[in-house]
Parts: C-alpha cells; sequence; structure tokens
C-alpha cells in the first residue's frame, strides 16, 4: 500500500497513481476520491471526533450573583458547583482547569459555574469567602449542608464529594 | 489608581452576615469605593514584582512552581495591586476593604504567613517538598508575558 509522504498537498501525479493502485480503502484517504483538479480538498488522517466536546468557548460559565440565587434558590436535581476565583490569582488557574474536566466528566450529572470575586465583590463577602480560590459544593438535597473548600484541592478529591456527599 | 462606585442594591443578608452594618449610613452602603483588580499591571510593575519574588525564593530556599503560568499571574497580580494600592497585596484572598488591609499589611507580599511558616497559599514561594515544586528560583519577563499572553 502506498504511503503518501504529505497529507496535505501532494502532487497530482501521486493522486492518479494512488486511485488506480489502491482497491481498499486507504487510512490516510478520505472515503471520497481525491480530485485532482483541487488542492483544497481537505485529506483527513483519521475519523474526526464526534463534536461533542468541541467548543469554543469553556464548559464552566461565569455567573453573576442574580443567576447563582436563582440557581440556588430554583429546582435542581444535580449537584451545583460554585468556584470563587479572581483574575489574577494563581492557584485558581489550576482550579479552573480541574474544573474543566470535570465539567467533562460529569456532564449533565453536575453543574459547575464560576463568580469573579471583583465582579460580585458583596456576593464573595456574604458567603465568606476569603482565600481563594474557594469553591462551594451545594447538593439537590436542601436537607445536606453545603461543602466548601478553600485552596487548590486535588480533582479526585472533588469526585469524592460529589459521588459520595451530594 | 482605578476605582469603581459600587451602587449595588443587594442587601438581602448583609444584615444577618456583617455584624457592623450598622455603623454604616445608607449612603456608604451605596457608594462605597470597590478597587478592582482587573487591568493590566503596568510593565515596571512587573519588573519590580519579578525581581523580588526571584530575591525572595532565593532568600527563603523555594521555588517556583513547575507550572510558571501560576508564578506569572500571581506576579501580575502583585503588581496589579501594588499599581492600585501601592502595596503589592496578596492577589489569592477576598478582601473587605482592599485599602486598608494594603496599609495593615498582614497581607502584602511576603504576607506573615509566609515570612513566619513559609506557607504561601497562592504558590508562588513553594518549599521543597511540596509536589508542586519546580527547580526553578527565576523567571524571566518574557516568561511572564508568554504564559500570561490572552488574560
Amino acid at each position: 500500500m502506498q504511503m503518501a509522504a504529505p497529507f496535505f498537498s501532494p502532487p497530482p501525479l501521486c493522486n492518479s497513481q494512488l486511485r488506480s493502485e489502491t482497491n481498499r480503502p486507504n487510512w490516510l484517504i478520505s472515503p471520497t476520491p481525491f480530485k485532482t483538479s483541487t488542492l483544497s480538498t481537505r485529506r483527513l488522517v483519521c475519523k474526526p471526533p464526534s463534536g461533542k466536546h468541541v467548543r469554543e468557548d469553556y464548559l464552566v460559565k461565569k455567573l453573576s450573583a442574580t443567576e447563582i440565587q436563582e440557581l440556588v434558590k430554583g429546582e435542581r436535581n444535580v449537584p451545583l458547583i460554585i468556584d470563587f476565583y479572581a483574575t489574577w490569582c494563581g492557584p485558581c488557574i489550576l482550579m479552573a482547569q480541574e474544573l474543566e474536566m470535570l465539567a467533562v466528566e460529569y456532564e449533565s450529572n453536575a453543574l459547575i459555574v464560576k463568580v469573579d470575586t471583583d465582579d460580585e465583590y458583596e456576593f464573595a463577602q456574604d458567603m465568606q469567602v476569603r482565600g481563594l480560590p474557594t469553591v462551594y459544593f451545594i447538593s439537590p438535597d436542601p436537607n445536606k449542608d453545603a461543602i466548601r473548600a478553600e485552596g487548590l484541592i486535588p480533582i479526585q478529591m472533588m469526585r469524592d464529594i460529589i459521588d459520595n456527599d451530594m | 489608581m482605578r476605582s469603581l462606585q459600587a451602587s449595588t442594591s443587594y442587601t438581602t443578608s448583609l444584615s444577618s452576615a456583617v455584624p457592623s452594618v450598622a455603623n454604616y449610613s445608607p449612603r456608604t452602603l451605596h457608594h462605597r469605593h470597590v478597587i478592582s483588580a482587573k487591568g493590566e499591571p503596568t510593565e515596571k510593575s512587573v519588573e519590580i514584582m519579578r525581581k523580588f519574588s526571584e530575591q525572595y525564593a532565593r532568600r527563603s530556599g523555594t521555588y517556583f512552581c513547575v507550572d510558571k503560568s501560576v508564578t506569572s499571574v500571581v506576579i501580575k497580580g502583585l503588581a496589579d495591586h501594588k499599581d492600585t494600592l501601592g502595596a503589592p497585596l496578596c492577589p489569592c484572598r477576598h478582601y473587605d476593604d482592599k485599602a486598608a488591609e494594603a496599609v495593615q499589611g498582614f497581607w502584602n507580599c511576603p504576607c506573615v504567613p509566609m515570612r513566619e511558616r513559609k506557607e504561601c497559599h497562592c504558590m508562588l514561594f513553594l518549599t521543597t517538598d511540596n509536589d508542586f515544586a519546580g527547580q526553578d528560583q527565576a523567571i524571566s519577563l518574557e516568561e511572564i508575558k508568554e504564559t500570561t499572553a490572552g488574560m
């Protein structure tokens, strides 16, 4: 089986050779025949992902104090995780990465949101936020207490809280 | 110095949570100056805090994080507070009154927990037993700019 060396701009000569020699589908080439006339047609190296998690923006959304309060008061059947952060807080970056991973893992089984404490100053004050990042885990069950974690915590600890304590 | 007039009417749980709210006149509550650390710090302040961080890491025997973006973000946060407040207040905390805290000094970098116990929750100065501690006690201005580009 002939391997095409340059993936994205093969010379026309190679294409005709490839088409005539390969009867089986070549994993380098997409199922549709490669047009020699148009070099702009993309060659697919592999099957593209389904697009489930390919987004331009982040999964963890930034919300205002009013929106958070509506979420807390409203009907919910999944845990709510609130991340209080600040623009120039270093560990908040690592926490945000962990929470993005959790958002991908849990999908719609957990609702993860973030609050900029510089924007929502009074809300952060009322929630007794001191060290950053501070994460609140709020169960859908109103009888259960909320869990609050200050500082960077390992992702496994967060999984345990969501799975066992919510 | 940038400051924002906070004219929010958010008062639902203030009376129960904050015992000193009775001392505030309504005028104070509605027109409190809120100093926000949202803009880009000046290059001069970033350079000052960069040099300070390198010197203090050497002096205290601590190291920067393996992930230099954490170090860069904290240095920029310190620089931003130095620009807005006149002192490098710790950027990894939320304060009731930033200006008062900057004057008081407990959380001015290097903060008291760092000076006394080498505890830096910003992950700027890490002791060798910390899993996140790297090998470096130096960081260049280019590295800071690269790792915080787009923030």
